[in-house]
């Protein structure tokens, strides 16, 4: 019987180095720049406490538009891999909700956090500031 | 922080359902198949949906209790769902060989790993196999990707012979694996297949060809296979032989009688074709001859004899390929089905581009798909019956499942259901048609757990409540069309006939910031509650069954709020409703858009092929455009000519699955055979900027009239949404070109046609059709107690369609 592997050739190209460099220059350029100064990434992390699911348009004013560099974080962090990720899960209808990570497998259970949250929304800033601070240290930044 | 930590199963939802129809009328009979997670007895009740969102700001969940003799305690029982595609060939005596050869084109899509990079195992092509007891013989592609021969002797005695070499994704091979009894001489090979065209994306430069072709000559000193009763199966290998469960009726109506199925297992992905079964051990030039023809048509007399399973899968491709019989054109006419519908019309081994329809060149389209997940029907046993009470009014049903009587989210769950009118007829003067085919079209897409691009269509985290957690849990509940099947290709049928969880009240789905398709649709039936009007429910099934007629003795017509996927019969009833003089409201966008075929012999499943237009979750691989069950071109009903505003005067333009906006009165909303339909609302006035989707009536999914795309010459704009946001995007089949700074590939504040407009306009017999473009209308209904400028349009457009004579 064979039980030796059959590894696909060890090149970049199979490994997607083209895509994993390319998102990595983006994030130094484009992202990281707005979150290295203190100051700058607690304006971003306020910004998204003041409305971590969005809002309606209200009449006679704009859209309500997310800052640049908030839009292009947020994008960042949503397409982060699935395995892990977090999501929230409704414990009692409108009135609790925990944090909990997905499987990746299909057919393995969503582990759940002992996280309690009154709110969606305050689920949602929780998950952001979490991802965030994953984001962070992965480029050797304090949060 | 609590004291005990979480575990996944503590808000799993424990018990759930379906039913065997989804439609009924007083005097009929309904059954309902119920599962429960840990055997647990539950409370059944039959319930009225009235308003299924629980959202606090609103009026509240509504349902009434109707007494009826399924009130009671059942004993529960957990129920095993069997899922992905095979072909069966039920168990005979010849197909128990000491010698043989197997061979066959394959086209592996998860020969390792599937696409999230999860290990598949072990998978069967072809065997008669055992696997509890290994016994049987069969052809399988082991835990390392090669092409094998497993002879099982007894328990714990397995030889496996294997190439040694990995089948590539996406790749079509010609295979054989062979067994001499007398000689112990045993030959298994994989040798690729390449053409220009043939292997679809996959490659066509294949280089060296000796990283994946393969070959073994080997020696068997145990004798031969060791007999069972196992069925030949085609994808999957047997665990145990009768499952208790049948074949019978619906799709598999050709059966002359019910044929029971095995528990199934070793399930593969990928495609057969010419799939053959000789009872000895064939030289190379007989293998080739075999795998040069459908059948045993080239084969001479001496070989012919030895051949007991020749599969011709293009043998019964007609005007279409719906039919779940496989052919066998061997001596022994050995005869096969199809079990959790495999994929037919697909392109095979020998596809040249030369013909894009199956129905054109059915012998470029001799290979069917197989997908470990698709289900076509659970087959549970069935838990309890309603016979509907003569006199229940019409009105969108279901039974309430209790655990325990425990009333909460996890040990509850809706079967919902439509009670219809007596077939004599009823007084009401409007009809609500439930969009049934496209709640299917969304079954089960758990896009929150599977789809990365789920966070980012809605801009936030998605919500899992208790159904959520038993779907990732089981698995096993079947997709919808929104998904893919771990090889990465999309699913193109969906069945009713299994739980449906994203189908209930008080769900709260991934696509908008609360409700989608049903529970949503029951925001219209709460306020025509309220209101006072008397609706008949009916749905598009009933519709596909029965024809306009169905329509005739209505003077207004309602379709739901996302009634996205229609089958080509449907169009033609509701243009040939308005052409009647029928009044028609549209209170949807992106409806009438995905061609949607019913199986011919089952209502209760349907195939979508989403082409390479539109707004869509996946695209169609080459060649395969055109749908089995019909054999006409699948995709966009836009393609094939009938793009939605001809039927509603409006043509999806955007979506943004977040929060939403307002509407505005334009000029004609004056004009005088229009100011009827504004009586009440102020001339400047905002219109729906609140509601219970998205805290506004003009949002989700978004549609726009088009002179260029058949809005009717007369019609009148009444409304324009503004102020969409940069997460609504312009729909994929008119961003032809992506560049910054072209509106029509820009968002919300680039793009003037992200907009929902309200259209309304008259059609012949003093028909009309209003339309407001746009999902989350019906979510601002009950705003401020249902005193609100929505709801005033709403009233003076039923009243006035109501009304006997012209109209203004």
């Amino acid at each position: 019987m064979y039980k030796k592997r059959n590894e696909p050739p060890n090149t970049a190209l199979q490994n997607n180095h083209g895509f994993i460099a390319v998102d990595d220059y983006d994030t130094r350029m484009y992202i990281l720049p707005h979150l290295v100064n203190k100051e700058d990434r607690e304006t971003i992390i306020a910004e998204h406490l003041s409305a971590p699911v969005g809002q309606a348009t209200q009449p006679g004013a704009p859209a309500p538009l997310q800052s640049n560099a908030l839009a292009r974080l947020l994008d960042k962090l949503r397409m982060m891999p699935q395995t892990g990720k977090h999501t929230i899960i409704e414990t009692k209808p409108w009135q609790e909700y925990t944090i909990g990570f997905l499987p990746g497998a299909r057919g393995s259970p969503v582990q759940l956090s002992d996280e309690r949250y009154a709110t969606r929304a305050a689920a949602e800033h929780a998950i952001f500031l979490k991802r965030l601070s994953t984001l962070l240290e992965q480029y050797g930044i304090e949060m | 922080m609590t004291e005990k930590t979480l575990q996944p199963q503590d808000y799993m939802l424990r018990i759930t359902g379906y039913s065997d129809k989804f439609s009924v009328r007083p005097g009929d009979d309904i059954s309902f198949h119920v599962h429960s997670e840990y055997n647990e007895s539950y409370q059944a009740d039959i319930v009225r949906l009235i308003h299924g969102d629980t959202n606090p700001e609103g009026p509240g969940y509504k349902e009434e209790l109707i007494h009826t003799a399924v009130s009671d305690m059942y004993p529960g029982k957990h129920q095993e769902m069997h899922i992905g595609g095979y072909i069966m060939v039920p168990h005979d005596d010849r197909f128990n060989l000491s010698s043989f050869t197997m061979c066959a084109y394959i086209y592996p899509t998860t020969p390792v790993v599937d696409t999230e990079g999860v290990p598949v195992g072990v998978q069967s092509i072809l065997s008669k196999w055992d696997a509890e007891h290994d016994t049987g013989y069969g052809m399988f592609i082991n835990e390392q990707g090669e092409l094998c021969l497993k002879i099982g002797h007894g328990p714990g005695k397995i030889e496996e012979f294997s190439t040694g070499k990995p089948l590539f994704r996406k790749m079509w091979y010609k295979v054989a694996v062979s067994f001499d009894a007398a000689s112990g001489k045993v030959r298994v090979f994989q040798r690729p297949y390449v053409t220009n065209t043939n292997n679809g994306h996959g490659m066509s430069m294949l280089h060296p060809v000796d990283d994946t072709q393969g070959e073994i000559q080997g020696s068997s000193y145990m004798g031969g296979p060791a007999q069972n009763d196992c069925p030949f199966l085609m994808g999957a290998a047997t665990k145990k032989s009768c499952a208790g469960r049948y074949l019978n009726g619906g799709i598999h109506r050709e059966l002359s009688e019910p044929m029971e199925i095995p528990i199934h297992t070793l399930k593969y992905n990928g495609k057969i074709e010419r799939p053959k079964l000789a009872n000895r051990a064939l030289e190379d030039h007989e293998i080739e001859m075999l795998l040069s023809c459908q059948g045993i048509e080239h084969a001479p007399n001496e070989l012919r004899a030895c051949v007991i399973g020749a599969w011709d899968f293009v043998s019964n491709i007609k005007d279409n390929a719906a039919s779940q019989s496989i052919i066998d054109k061997s001596l022994t006419l050995s005869h096969g089905q199809c079990v959790n519908i495999p994929v037919r019309a697909v392109t095979g081994f020998n596809w040249s581009s030369d013909f894009m329809s199956f129905t054109h060149g059915p012998h470029e389209y001799g290979a069917i798909h197989f997908h470990d997940e698709s289900v076509d029907d659970a087959r549970w046993d069935q838990s309890f019956t309603l016979t509907v009470p003569e006199g229940l009014p019409s009105g969108v049903y279901a039974a309430r499942l209790r655990v325990n009587r425990i009333a909460s989210a996890d040990t509850e769950d809706y079967i919902p259901f439509a009670v219809r009118p007596p077939k004599t007829g009823s007084k009401a003067k409007i009809a609500l048609v439930l969009p049934i085919f496209s709640y299917m079209a969304y079954a089960n897409d758990n896009l929150s757990v599977n789809s990365v691009i789920a966070q980012l269509l809605t801009g936030r985290v998605p919500l899992l409540q208790p159904g959520d957690l038993l779907l990732n849990k089981e698995r096993g509940y079947g997709l919808g069309t929104y998904a893919h099947y771990r090889d990465g290709w999309g699913v193109n049928t969906s069945s009713r006939l299994r739980p449906i969880i994203n189908m209930r009240p008080k769900y709260i789905h991934v696509l908008s910031p609360s409700l989608w398709q049903l529970n949503a649709d029951l925001h219209i039936t709460d306020w025509l509650h309220e209101m006072g009007y008397d609706c008949d429910i009916h749905t598009d099934i009933d519709l596909q069954d029965e024809g306009v007629d169905l329509l005739k003795d209505y003077k207004v017509v309602l379709t739901g709020h996302h009634p996205e996927y229609p089958s080509e019969q449907m169009m033609d009833y509701y243009h040939d409703y308005q052409m009647q003089g029928g009044r028609w409201m549209y209170l949807a966008a992106n409806g009438f858009y995905w061609v949607t075929v019913p199986h011919p012999d089952s209502n209760n499943l349907i195939e979508v092929r989403k082409g390479d237009n539109g707004t869509r979750a996946w695209t169609i691989e080459p060649g395969e455009y055109c749908n089995a069950f019909d054999g006409k071109h699948g995709g966009l009903w836009r393609v094939r000519g009938r793009v939605m505003s001809k039927l509603l005067g409006v043509t999806f333009t955007s979506f943004g699955l977040t929060y939403s906006s307002y509407y505005r009165r334009s000029p004609d909303s004056e004009n005088a055979q229009c100011s009827w339909i504004m009586e009440g609302v102020g001339v400047d006035e905002p219109i729906g900027n609140f509601g219970l989707i998205g805290d506004g009536a003009a949002g989700l999914e978004l549609d726009r009239y088009d002179l260029e795309l058949g809005t009717p010459h007369r019609a009148f704009l009444l409304g324009t949404s503004e102020g969409h946001s940069d997460m609504f995007v312009s729909v994929s089949e008119e961003s032809t070109f992506n560049a910054r700074g072209y509106c029509a590939a820009g968002t919300g504040e680039t793009n003037p046609n992200i907009r929902a407009d309200i259209v309304y306009y008259k059609t012949p017999n003093d028909g009309a059709v209003f339309s407001v473009g746009s999902m989350s209308w019906t979510g601002s209904l009950s705003h401020n107690n249902y005193e609100n400028n929505v709801s005033q349009i709403m009233q003076n457009v039923i009243n006035g369609f109501i009304k006997d004579g012209p109209l203004p």
